[in-house]
């Protein structure tokens, strides 16, 4: 065999490698799509049991997660058991590409990714599938948004919110508020009494009527190191994926994502610092799930009951988990993947 | 139908080098394990012309050690998977300068690359019309510039045949709002046709 011959020969091995197949609609499926929607390319990973004719579409948080940091925890394996979970990179966060200018990163135009993706699983999959919108953190503020469009919401078949960020200036002055009580009560019980000095002291010198972004990165920051101080909440369960995995070998790029993650622009920043949904939420009528973590002080749970008591919907339920920061998938996984499924149940088609 | 274009090209190529082959009888031909971020498989082929060479002595007590240096023009077309993530084609030139120790043939080479990475979207690419329709498309693709920056270390066996082991930071531009950063990891043989 000539060299040149054994090249054409490599390429062309490589190709089929590479080549589309027929969705894979099995009890464990493991495909990737992609979504192309005004001027990005983003990649939407399919694992779990499709046979179950149930999408869970995941909302990822950050902004900036990727949907794969998601994967491989107990929560996630438990659901991937029942149905099928939707791993998407969000425009300009995980491995999404493309070409796009700084105003094209809008809330706006992520509900409408989140719109053409709801309508491409049904092309792929079927018009009889069911799908559920997940939204966790930043995923929360995306799912709501998308709820609150047109008439969005009655795309899916149900909403189910995890510690979702609707609302900045809410989630400032409750996160604020926790800050005080229950800080106040760890110095009482003389337990990290510097850092909680710190904390509250910064939290009490903030102008609770005009928090800058800035300011709710410093708040973010020290919410997550609170999550380390209490004793009150179980062991957070990391990935089961390897090292290897998760950096090199899987379908995730962790340096793309990081890279995309950095380079966000900062005109979305502005318009999230100043977005609030609490006004419009009594638009919301289909059947919503809010899940919430009792110590979460990033989104606190205070923004969940207040979510619960606006919707209009008549199929609302609210959980709030006792052991629980702000991923409490992560912290109570058996109890939160329970109450979901329970949901999902209920409202599948 | 662009699976159909890629191939065509490909074979095109293939040619291509059959009928320039009293050229690259002169030249090496350079073909390697090309890895994106290390482990994501690929192929890459090359040549090499040397624009400039020239030699430079040091004079030891007990030898002289000779060096020949040169300055390089390489141009190289690479392909390699992510699975389920991506697939992407490459054409590239390397610009760079090279010094080898005669004696043993280790050499060392330090370029700069100018690229054109194709990024081919794994599975079916889901598009959203303007009219809110879908459609699908098989091979969606996007391509970037890529300019890059380019370590190589390596020996020439002899003059038939050397190996080399190569590394690239490189960067696709106008990604999303702003750039990329990738690595890849060559491991090849270079191969003086010419000699066998």
């Amino acid at each position: 065999m000539k060299l040149n011959h054994l090249i054409l020969l490599t390429f062309s091995c490589l190709l089929i490698v590479a080549c589309n197949k027929a969705p894979d609609v099995s009890s464990e499926m493991s495909e990737t799509f992609y979504l192309r929607n005004n001027g990005a390319d983003m990649p939407v990973f399919v694992r779990g049991n499709g046979e179950s004719k149930v999408f869970v579409l995941l909302l990822h948080g950050g902004p900036g997660d990727g949907g794969l940091k998601y994967r491989g925890h107990t929560y996630s394996d438990l659901l991937e058991d029942e149905y099928a979970m939707v791993y998407w990179d969000q425009r300009h966060q995980g491995n999404s590409h493309g070409h796009m200018k700084d105003e094209d990163f809008t809330i706006d135009m992520m509900v409408e990714d989140t719109y053409a993706l709801v309508q491409s699983l049904k092309v792929r999959y079927g018009e009889d599938i069911s799908i559920f919108l997940m939204g966790h953190s930043w995923g929360g503020t995306l799912g709501t948004a998308f709820m609150l469009k047109d008439d969005y919401q009655h795309e899916v078949n149900g909403w189910i919110e995890v510690d979702g960020a609707h609302d900045f200036q809410l989630m400032n002055r409750e996160m604020i508020r926790m800050i005080n009580t229950i800080g106040q009560a760890e110095l009482d019980a003389e337990h990290h009494n510097t850092l909680w000095t710190e904390i509250i002291e910064y939290a009490n010198s903030l102008d609770t009527n005009n928090i800058s972004f800035d300011e709710t990165i410093q708040l973010n920051s020290y919410a997550g190191r609170i999550e380390a101080l209490l004793d009150q909440l179980n062991e957070k369960s990391q990935s089961n994926l390897g090292d290897l995995e998760l950096n090199f070998t899987g379908p995730n790029n962790p340096l793309a994502a990081d890279i995309n993650d950095l380079q966000l622009p900062s005109s979305f920043y502005d318009e999230l610092i100043n977005y609030s949904a609490t006004p419009l939420l009594h638009k919301i009528t289909a059947p919503t799930l809010l899940q919430w973590g009792k110590f979460d002080f990033k989104v606190p749970p205070k923004v969940g009951e207040i979510t619960f008591n606006e919707i209009s919907s008549t199929d609302k339920f609210l959980k709030i988990y006792g052991q629980s920061g702000h991923s409490p998938m992560r912290y109570e996984p058996a109890l939160f993947v329970a109450d979901m499924i329970g949901f999902i149940e209920l409202y599948k088609n | 139908m662009k699976k159909i274009s890629l191939i065509l090209l490909l074979i095109g190529i293939n040619f291509s080098v059959n009928a320039q082959s009293d050229f690259l009888e002169q030249k090496p031909i350079s073909i390697s394990y090309f890895g994106h971020y290390y482990l994501h498989p690929g192929l890459k082929i090359g040549t090499q012309y040397d624009w400039k060479t020239w030699e430079k002595r040091k004079e030891r007590k007990k030898r002289t050690i000779v060096k020949t240096k040169s300055l390089f023009i390489s141009p190289q077309i690479g392909f390699y998977v992510h699975p389920k993530n991506h697939a992407g084609l490459l054409v590239n030139v390397d610009f760079g300068y090279q010094r080898i120790k005669d004696k043993h043939g280790f050499y060392q080479a330090y370029s700069i690359g100018l690229g054109y990475m194709t990024q081919f979207n794994s599975g079916t690419t889901y598009v959203g019309e303007s009219d809110g329709s879908i459609t699908a498309k098989k091979w969606a693709s996007r391509a970037y510039f890529m300019p890059s920056l380019n370590l190589e270390l390596g020996q020439q066996i002899n003059d038939k045949i050397g190996w080399y082991v190569k590394g690239t930071l490189a960067s696709k531009l106008f990604y999303n709002t702003g750039v990329s950063a990738e690595t890849f990891l060559e491991l090849g043989m270079k191969f003086n046709l010419g000699k066998f």
